[in-house]
C-alpha cells in the first residue's frame, strides 16, 4: 500500500514545514488584502454613512446590491478588474513559490537540510510558469472536446432543433463525470510533473513530462488512488467550513469577525491540503524510488 | 308520527280545515318564491357578463403536412353604436411573416432572423389568406375586399383587411357572415407558430377589430380601431362567444380556450369542439406528446399541458395558479370561467411561452431548473393576472399596453411576494435571494436610460427601446408608489372599483384615473390636493426620475443657559429655549438637510432617530429643491431616514435616502471581509 504511505508520509511533511505553510497563509492573505483594500475605501468613502449597508447585514440584500451596482457600477467594475488583476498577479507568485516549495521538500528527504527557499523559487520559476501553461493548454482542449462532444450527443445547443431538453441534462450526465475524471488525471499528472521538474532538474521540459507519463500511467492505479486521499481530504476541509459557515447570520459584529475567521481557517486548511498534495507526489516517488532500490516487485 | 295505513279516514274540523288551508297557502307561497329564486338564478346564470359583439363559430383543420390551417368562419357581429357601419375591418396577424416589408417586421429590432434563410423559407414564413366572405343575402364581399395600412403608409403590410359590405348594418342590428380562409403557420414567431410537431395557434384566424363609437375611450367620432400588426405591442378585440372545432390527427392531444364540448373520431383524425363565452380571443395547441394533468379550485377545471419531461412541475404550476385565484378573487373579483389551460411548451417551442390568452396562459419551465428559481411560478402568475388586466378590463394593448402589462406586473409582484416570500419570490437559491418586485424595480432602474420615454404612448412608439421597462415595470414601481402614498386599503378599493365598473368592457387610462380621483379624496379629503392628477403628470405623462437624499446631518452643542440681546434699549439676557432645569447643561441644535436630486416630487415621511432611542416622524411635501429639519434638546441625532417605510418605491437609490452620523462600520466590515474571503478562495482555485 505505496500510496497510504506516502500520504503517511506527506502528513509528516506537512508538519515539518509549518514555516512554509505559514508563508503561503500570509502570501494569501496579503495579496487578498490588496484587492479588497480599494473596494473597503470604497465602501467607507461612498455608503458608510447609509444606513442601507447596516440593514442589509444578514441575508442576500438584492435591492442594496442593485442600488450600489445601479449608482456606483463604474466604480465597482474598476474595483473588481484590479481584484481580478491581483488574482492574476498571485497565480503567478504561486507558480514562483511552487519551485521553493518543491525544492524543499524534495531536499528534506533527501535529508539536504540546507536548501534555500527563495533560491528554489527564481531557478524553477520559468520552467513551472511553461509547465503550467502546458497544463492549461491541455486542460482547455479537454474542455473543448468536451463542449463538441456535448454538442454533437445532445443534438446542438439551439433549443428550436432539440427535441427536449432532457438531452442536455442526459448528455450532461454521462460527461461531465468523464470530464471530471479526465480533469482530475490532468491535474494528478500536473503535479507528478512539478515535482520531477525539480527532481530532473532540466531546463526543458520534455524530459520531466516523459518521465511523469511513464510514472503515472506506470502506477496508475496507486496514483490515482493518492489523489483521491487528497481529493478526499480537501473535501473534509470543505465539508467543515460549509457546515460551519451554513446559518452563521452576519448580523452582528461578532458573527461577522466569526465568519471571517472560519474562512482564514478554510483558507488556511485548502492551502495545507495543497501542500499535502504537493508532498504526497514528491513522498510517493521517494517511496518507489526506495522500493526500486530494495525490491524491484511491483507494488501498490 | 306514523299514519295507520286502513284508519277510517275522519271528517275535518273547520278549525282544522282553516288551519289546513293556511298551510297550503303559505307552501303555495314557498313554492312560488322559490321557483322565483330558482328562475332568476337561471336568468342571471345565463345573462351574458360581456356585450358579446364579435361571436364566430369556427370550423378548422390542421394540415400538420403543409403546415396550414384551412377554417371556416361563422361571423356573428353586432353594431352596438349608433352609426350605421359600412365596412368591417379584420386583423390578419400571419400575413405579418408574409414579406420581409411588412411593419411588423421592418419596424421589429430584434427579430429572429429566421426570415432570411433561404433553404428553410417555404416552411417558415407564414400568411393568412380570406378564400371566400360571403353575407346572408348570397353577396361576396372577397371581391371589394382590399388591405388598408392605418398606421403607416405601408403598402407591403397585408395585416389589417378592410370588407366593404353590400349590406350596412344599422345600429343594434348584426350581420353574419360566411368566412373561409387559409393560414400558413409560422415557424413559431411572435409567440404563436409550429415546431417540430407542437403547434401553438395564437392570432392564427381572421379577427374582427373593434369598432369604436364616439366617446368610447379617446374617440371622437365613430371608427374602426384596428391597427396593423407590430412587432412591439399587443391585441385589442371585443367580446364574443367562440365555439370551435378542431380537427387534428387522431394521436393529437389538445389544449384550447374554454370548455371541451364535444369530442368526434372521424377516420385517423378527431374533432375537438370547444366553447367558451365573453372572452376576446380563442387560443389552441396541439401536440401528439403532451401529458394532461388536472386539478380544480372552487368552480375552476384546471388543465396543464406539458411534455413528459416537465409533468414534475404540475405541483408548482397548480400552487401557484390557486394562490394567483384565491388572491385575486379576493382584492379584484371573481374568475367567472369554467376552465383554465396552464401550457409549458416544449423546449423547441421556448418563444410561445409566458403569454396570455383567455382562459388559456403558456408558461415556460426547463427540466434542470431548480426549486428556487421561479420561472414557472412568475409567468404563470403574471399571465393569469391577464385573465383580468387584458381579458376581462379588455384595454387597447396596442395603445396603452400600461394598462394590461403594468396592472398584471404590479399584481404579479404583490401575489408572488406574498405566497413566496418578499425577498425570495422571484430567485431563491445557492444563497442569491430576489424577490418580485424588487426584482421588477431594478429591471427598470438598471436601463441605461430610465427618462427615455413617458408612459403615454402606444407600444410601437418605443421607438429607442423602454417598452417593457416604462410599460411593465415602471408602471407596476409607480402603482406601488401609489399604494405607498394612498394607504392599500385605499388602493384596493380603487382596483375593485375600476374591476367593478369596467369588466367585459374597454377602459382607458383616463377612466383609471378618474377612478382613483374619485376614491382618493373620499378616503382622504384634501389631504393630497383636490385630485391625484399631479401624481399621474409626473410618473405616467413624465419621463422624470424621483431621487431623494439625506444631504448632511450636524450637531451643535450650544450651553442652555446661553442667552441673547432680547431687547436693545434695556440690554437684558433672555433665557435660551430648554429645559429650567438643565442650568449649564449641554444642549445641541441639531440640523438635517434634506435634498431632492430627481425632478419627480412626491410627499414624503422623514425619520429622525436620537441618541436617546427616540424617533421623530416629520412629514415633507418633496416639492423644493431642498428643505431641513431643525431641533434643540439634549440628545444629538443619530440618523435620519427618508422614507423608511418605502412607501414612495419609485425612488431611484434607495443608498442616498439616509444617513448616520457616525460610519456603519459593521456594514462596511461584512462587506469587505467577506469579499476578501471570496477572493481568497478564487486565488486558490486556479493556483
Ligand atoms: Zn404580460
Amino acid at each position: 500500500m505505496r500510496f497510504l504511505d506516502a500520504y503517511r508520509m506527506a502528513w509528516k511533511l506537512l508538519w515539518g514545514h509549518k514555516k512554509m505553510w505559514l508563508l503561503l497563509y500570509v502570501c494569501n492573505v496579503l495579496f487578498a488584502l490588496v484587492a479588497v483594500l480599494p473596494l473597503q475605501r470604497f465602501l467607507n468613502s461612498e455608503l458608510g454613512h447609509s444606513l442601507a449597508i447596516g440593514q442589509s447585514l444578514g441575508d442576500f440584500d438584492y435591492t442594496f446590491l442593485m442600488d450600489v451596482l445601479n449608482e456606483y457600477g463604474g466604480s465597482i467594475s474598476l474595483i473588481l478588474n484590479q481584484a481580478f488583476v491581483i488574482v492574476g498577479l498571485y497565480w503567478l507568485f504561486s507558480v514562483f513559490l511552487k519551485g521553493g516549495i518543491l525544492e524543499k521538500l524534495v531536499g528534506y528527504l533527501k535529508g539536504e537540510n540546507e536548501v534555500s527557499f527563495w533560491s528554489g523559487c527564481g531557478k524553477y520559476f520559468f520552467r513551472l510558469f511553461r509547465l503550467a501553461v502546458y497544463f492549461g493548454i491541455l486542460q482547455g482542449g479537454l474542455l473543448f472536446l468536451m463542449w463538441m462532444l456535448f454538442q454533437s450527443i445532445s443534438g446542438g445547443l439551439s433549443p428550436f432543433e432539440l427535441e427536449s431538453d432532457r438531452d442536455w441534462v442526459n448528455t450532461f450526465k454521462i460527461l461531465m463525470p468523464i470530464y471530471g475524471f479526465l480533469a482530475m488525471v490532468l491535474l494528478m499528472l500536473h503535479d507528478y510533473a512539478k515535482v520531477f521538474v525539480v527532481k530532473l532538474d532540466k531546463t526543458l521540459l520534455f524530459r520531466p513530462i516523459w518521465m511523469t507519463f511513464k510514472t503515472v500511467l506506470g502506477s496508475f492505479v496507486s496514483c490515482l488512488l493518492l489523489y483521491l486521499l487528497n481529493v478526499l481530504t480537501f473535501l473534509v476541509v470543505f465539508g467543515l467550513y460549509y457546515f460551519f459557515q451554513q446559518g452563521m447570520v452576519t448580523t452582528t459584529d461578532a458573527f461577522i469577525l466569526l465568519a471571517f475567521l472560519v474562512g482564514q481557517l478554510f483558507v488556511f486548511g485548502r492551502l495545507g491540503v495543497r501542500l499535502l498534495n504537493l508532498g504526497s507526489v514528491v513522498a510517493w516517488q521517494w517511496e518507489q524510488e526506495s522500493t526500486k532500490l530494495f525490491n524491484n516487485d511491483r507494488v501498490i | 308520527m306514523k299514519e295507520e295505513p286502513f284508519a277510517p279516514k275522519k271528517e275535518k274540523s273547520q278549525k282544522e280545515r282553516q288551519v289546513c288551508i293556511f298551510v297550503h297557502q303559505i307552501m303555495r307561497y314557498f313554492i312560488l318564491l322559490w321557483l322565483m329564486i330558482l328562475c332568476i338564478k337561471g336568468m342571471a346564470q345565463n345573462a351574458p357578463l360581456s356585450p358579446r359583439i364579435a361571436n364566430y363559430e369556427m370550423d378548422v383543420f390542421l394540415d400538420v403536412e403543409n403546415k396550414q390551417v384551412q377554417g371556416e368562419t361563422l361571423l356573428d357581429w353586432k353594431n352596438t353604436s349608433t352609426d350605421t357601419i359600412t365596412s368591417l375591418q379584420f386583423h390578419l396577424y400571419y400575413n405579418a411573416f408574409k414579406n420581409n416589408e411588412s411593419t411588423f417586421l421592418k419596424d421589429g429590432t430584434d427579430f429572429p432572423d429566421f426570415l432570411e434563410s433561404q433553404e428553410s423559407a417555404c416552411e417558415r414564413w407564414a400568411w393568412m389568406e380570406v378564400q371566400k366572405i360571403m353575407d346572408e343575402q348570397g353577396n361576396d364581399l372577397v371581391v371589394n375586399m382590399r388591405y388598408i395600412h392605418p398606421d403607416d403608409d405601408n403598402d407591403k403590410d397585408e395585416t389589417v383587411l378592410e370588407v366593404p359590405l353590400t349590406t350596412p348594418v344599422l345600429p343594434n342590428q348584426s350581420i353574419r357572415l360566411q368566412m373561409d380562409w387559409l393560414s400558413k403557420i409560422p415557424n413559431i414567431a411572435a409567440r404563436t407558430g409550429y415546431n417540430k410537431d407542437y403547434y401553438f395557434m395564437a392570432q392564427w384566424f381572421p379577427k374582427v377589430g373593434v369598432y369604436e363609437s364616439a366617446g368610447m375611450r379617446y374617440a371622437e367620432k365613430g371608427q374602426w380601431n384596428c391597427h396593423q400588426y407590430h412587432s412591439s405591442g399587443e391585441y385589442y378585440a371585443d367580446f364574443g362567444v367562440y365555439e370551435v372545432a378542431i380537427n387534428v390527427p387522431g394521436n393529437f392531444v389538445v389544449g384550447s380556450s374554454g370548455t371541451l364540448i364535444n369530442q368526434q373520431e372521424e377516420g385517423d383524425r378527431k374533432i375537438h369542439t370547444y366553447r367558451v363565452e365573453d372572452v376576446i380571443d380563442f387560443t389552441w395547441t396541439a401536440s401528439p406528446h403532451y401529458v394532461v394533468q388536472e386539478t380544480t379550485w372552487k368552480h375552476v377545471s384546471i388543465r396543464l399541458l406539458t411534455y413528459p419531461e416537465h409533468r414534475h412541475f404540475a405541483s408548482r404550476y397548480f400552487k401557484t395558479i390557486k394562490n394567483a385565484m384565491e388572491y385575486l378573487e379576493k382584492y379584484v373579483g371573481e374568475y367567472p370561467y369554467e376552465t383554465l389551460t396552464i401550457v409549458d411548451p416544449p423546449i423547441h417551442g421556448l418563444f410561445t411561452g409566458g403569454m396570455e390568452y383567455p382562459t388559456l396562459v403558456s408558461s415556460l419551465s426547463f427540466c434542470f431548473l431548480p426549486v428556487g428559481i421561479k420561472t414557472p411560478e412568475t409567468l404563470t402568475t403574471h399571465e393569469f393576472v391577464h385573465q383580468y388586466f387584458m381579458q376581462m378590463l379588455a384595454t387597447n394593448e396596442q395603445e396603452e399596453p400600461w394598462m394590461d402589462e403594468g396592472f398584471t406586473t404590479y399584481f404579479e409582484g404583490r401575489i408572488l411576494d406574498h405566497y413566496e416570500g418578499e425577498k425570495t419570490s422571484t430567485i431563491d437559491t445557492w444563497g442569491i435571494k430576489a424577490g418580485n418586485v424588487e426584482f421588477n424595480r431594478a429591471e427598470f432602474l438598471a436601463m441605461d436610460n430610465p427618462k427615455i420615454a413617458d408612459a403615454n404612448r402606444w407600444s410601437w412608439e418605443y421607438v429607442h427601446g423602454g417598452y417593457g421597462e416604462i410599460a411593465y415595470n415602471k408602471t407596476a414601481l409607480w402603482l406601488r408608489t401609489l399604494e405607498g402614498i394612498v394607504g392599500i386599503e385605499t388602493m384596493n378599493e380603487i382596483i375593485k372599483t375600476y374591476f367593478d365598473r369596467w369588466k367585459f368592457k374597454h377602459p382607458c387610462g383616463q377612466d383609471f384615473f378618474d377612478i382613483v380621483n374619485e376614491i382618493v379624496p373620499k378616503n382622504h379629503g384634501d389631504e393630497f390636493g383636490e385630485n391625484m392628477d399631479w401624481f399621474f403628470e409626473q410618473v405616467f405623462y413624465g419621463s422624470d426620475i424621483c431621487d431623494y437624499s439625506v444631504a448632511s446631518i450636524e450637531n451643535r452643542e450650544v450651553n442652555a443657559k446661553e442667552g441673547f440681546m432680547g431687547d436693545l434699549e434695556d440690554c437684558v439676557w433672555v433665557e435660551a429655549d430648554g429645559d429650567d432645569n438643565g442650568v449649564g447643561e449641554s444642549l445641541f441644535k441639531s440640523e438635517v438637510v434634506l435634498y431632492r436630486l430627481g425632478e419627480v416630487k412626491l410627499p414624503l415621511e422623514v425619520q429622525i432617530n436620537f441618541e436617546d432611542g427616540q424617533s421623530v416622524l416629520e412629514k415633507w411635501d418633496g416639492k423644493a429643491r431642498s428643505t431641513d429639519f431643525k431641533y434643540v434638546g439634549k440628545n444629538k441625532i443619530v440618523s435620519v431616514e427618508i422614507d423608511p417605510e418605502r412607501k414612495i418605491y419609485i425612488d431611484k437609490n434607495f443608498l442616498n435616502n439616509s444617513r448616520s452620523v457616525e460610519v456603519q462600520q459593521m456594514g462596511i466590515r461584512k462587506y469587505w471581509m467577506q469579499v476578501m474571503v471570496w477572493v481568497q478562495r478564487l486565488m486558490e482555485v486556479f493556483v
